[in-house]
């Protein structure tokens, strides 16, 4: 299925983590950074940490760890 | 999952949190006894974290357990966390429907287990992952071919995650336990006696050939320029030993 990743379109297979697709489209980058400027990927992979924090399809601080791709979908990060 | 019309205020007798082993065979028995049953968790996909979906394909006694459930018309709330207890029976519930209360009856917590992690210099690191966590975000298609990984931590989910990464391509450069081996080897002892468990830690340990393993080490600290570049383990007698990698898994 094609996604954009702040906007890059991009090609996943469906069971794919939002999180997983973030990586995907920029590998080592994360999805946000701290408030000192250091940049966070995910810790935890199952909803607690936050560090996977995206906004998708215009809603902010969705959790990527925690949210699969849907056609179409628009994921923004650091936002 | 399928998802019930969108009132702000649903009722269910029984409400189950948590669709991993434990509450999908809640609902199950309490759905069999003819009870209303509404089960709900955060993650889009049941299953828990023992038995999560790969790449979206429900692991099979999942897929059993759903149908059963949707036979017996039991309503699977997914995507949808518990965001607080309100008074008399309620709960705020968030999901892909938005905020809404749900009443209970009866309410069964079968919310399982996360990993805890020691903090340690350089865990915030890009790279730096719980090691349940990573086996994860890998089940979901997080890229790790190639990736060398160092899995650090204690007890037998260090091999289940260490078997996973390395299944999908990853090169485990290190398995760090901190247990010392004569510990090991009593807890190998006791697997005598529950033959099943010897045979998944035997399959297990086949499927680990090869990797290099550490014993009664920790992590002190990861390192890297903007992302792990390696780890430093500390062993027995504060014997140091550094380990280049592109990711830890720590659990």
């Amino acid at each position: 299925m094609r996604i954009t990743v702040d906007g890059r379109a991009l090609e996943v297979p469906p069971g794919t983590l939002v999180a997983a697709a973030v990586e995907i489209a920029a590998p080592g980058r994360g999805a946000r950074a701290s408030p000192d400027g250091l940049r966070r990927q995910p810790l935890c992979g199952m909803g607690v940490c936050g560090e996977c924090r995206v906004a998708i399809d215009g809603h902010a601080h969705r959790l990527g760890c925690q949210s699969l791709c849907a056609p179409g979908m628009e994921i923004r990060t650091d936002e | 999952m399928n998802e019930p019309d969108n009132p702000s205020e649903l009722h269910a007798c029984v409400v189950v949190i948590g669709a991993g082993p434990g509450g999908l065979a809640a609902a199950v028995a309490a759905s069999a006894a003819g009870i209303d049953v509404l089960l709900l968790d955060a993650s889009p996909l049941a299953g828990g974290q023992i038995w999560r979906a790969r790449q979206g394909v429900a692991a099979e006694p999942v897929a059993r357990a759903l149908a059963r459930l949707a036979s017996t018309g039991v309503r699977v709330l997914a995507g949808t966390r518990v965001v607080m207890a309100l008074p008399d029976r309620t709960l705020l519930i968030d999901g892909p429907q938005g905020a809404r209360r749900l009443r209970w009856d009866r309410l069964i917590l079968a919310t399982g287990a996360r990993e805890r992690l020691l903090p340690f210099p350089g865990w915030t690191l890009p790279g730096v992952f719980g090691a349940g966590g990573l086996q994860a975000l890998v089940k979901g298609g997080w890229p790790i071919r190639g990736r060398r990984v160092v899995v650090a931590g204690t007890g037998p989910l260090l091999l289940a995650a260490a078997a996973t990464l390395r299944r999908e391509g990853a090169q485990v450069v290190g398995l760090v336990e901190e247990a010392r081996g004569d510990a090991l080897a009593r807890f190998a002892g006791t697997l005598a006696a529950h033959p099943r468990k010897a045979l998944q830690a035997l399959r297990l340990g086949v499927s680990l050939l090869g990797v290099p393993f550490i014993r009664g080490s920790r992590v002190v600290a990861a390192e890297g320029a903007g992302r792990v570049e390696r780890v430093l383990l500390q062993g027995e007698g504060g014997r140091g030993r550094t380990i280049d990698c592109d990711a830890l898994a720590a659990g």
